[in-house]
């Protein structure tokens, strides 16, 4: 599934809340209901459902269909891509770091030579 | 990376150690003068570098390169500014014609005396906000940072 033109906007945008990483934490062990899911959080059904749909949305759970209970299952698609792009842009900034780096010996330098 | 771990591709954290004192790393990267020095790749500039270093104030900056690339507009804010100890920031750039943001990310930076000397600094990036339309846009940026320190090589004579 290669993602849309703004499923990896949807994923970061779904990723930057804590309680939908926490909620991801626990997917990562095996899917679950949503009551298995509240009782951490001290968050009744419905709250952890919106989360749910938010994730579902980002593509980054899925829920059953069949079962009352709808259990969410982690998809690791989407956090891949993210994933990915999160690497790209660490080489971004540590190269961009080897700048600062140089530019501040040169300062120092100049304010020995002051 | 695993994907299995769902901390990864969430945030992003990098430690490096400066040789160089907790508030002069601070100041390079939170005043105006500093940033435009080393803030951009070969072949730009930044005709507007603008930062108002307190809580609530803003950060402009424009990136100026060749063509095929432009000027690029980054919005901010400073959100925390404790000198040298800790310093939040968020910054917008490459905004859509719908109005949203291409890129979007909070980035805290935390400063602490390096055991040999120096600064340790640790930095934790939250992106929020990034648009497909954005990887090809990071390669090309890619290219042209790792050209910066030629850039700054020329300088050195002008300055001393």
């Amino acid at each position: 599934m290669s993602p849309t033109p703004d499923a990896l906007s949807a994923t970061f945008a779904a990723l930057a809340d804590p309680t939908r990483r926490a909620i991801l934490a626990r997917l990562a062990r095996g899917e679950t209901s949503v009551g298995e899911l509240a009782r951490p959080f001290a968050m009744s059904g419905p709250a952890v459902t919106k989360h749910l749909k938010v994730l579902e949305r980002a593509g980054l759970i899925s829920r059953g269909r069949t079962a009352q209970q709808r259990p969410a299952k982690l998809e690791p698609e989407a956090l891949k891509a993210a994933s990915q792009w999160l690497d790209a842009y660490r080489r971004f900034w540590e190269e961009k770091f080897d700048d600062l780096d140089l530019y501040l010996k040169q300062l120092q330098e100049e304010g020995e030579k002051k | 990376m695993t994907v299995t771990e769902p901390g990864v591709g969430t945030e992003m954290t990098i430690t490096r150690t400066f040789a160089a004192p907790r508030e002069l790393v601070f100041d390079c990267l939170t005043k105006a003068e500093h940033l435009a020095r080393w803030w951009g790749p070969r072949e730009f500039d930044a005709p507007v570098c603008e930062t108002d270093v307190r809580p609530g104030g803003k950060i402009r900056i424009d990136m100026r390169g060749p063509e095929p690339y432009g000027t690029n507009p980054v919005y901010g804010e400073f959100l925390e500014v404790d000198r040298p100890n800790r310093m939040r920031f968020v910054l917008r750039a490459f905004q859509e014609e719908d109005g949203s943001w291409g890129i979007e990310h909070e980035d805290t930076f935390v400063f602490e005396d390096a055991p040999d000397g120096g600064t340790l600094m640790h930095m934790t990036t939250l992106v929020t906000q990034v648009s497909e339309r954005m990887i090809p846009a990071l390669k090309g940026m890619k290219e042209g940072w790792s050209q910066s320190l030629d850039k700054l090589d020329e300088l050195l004579p002008e300055l001393v």
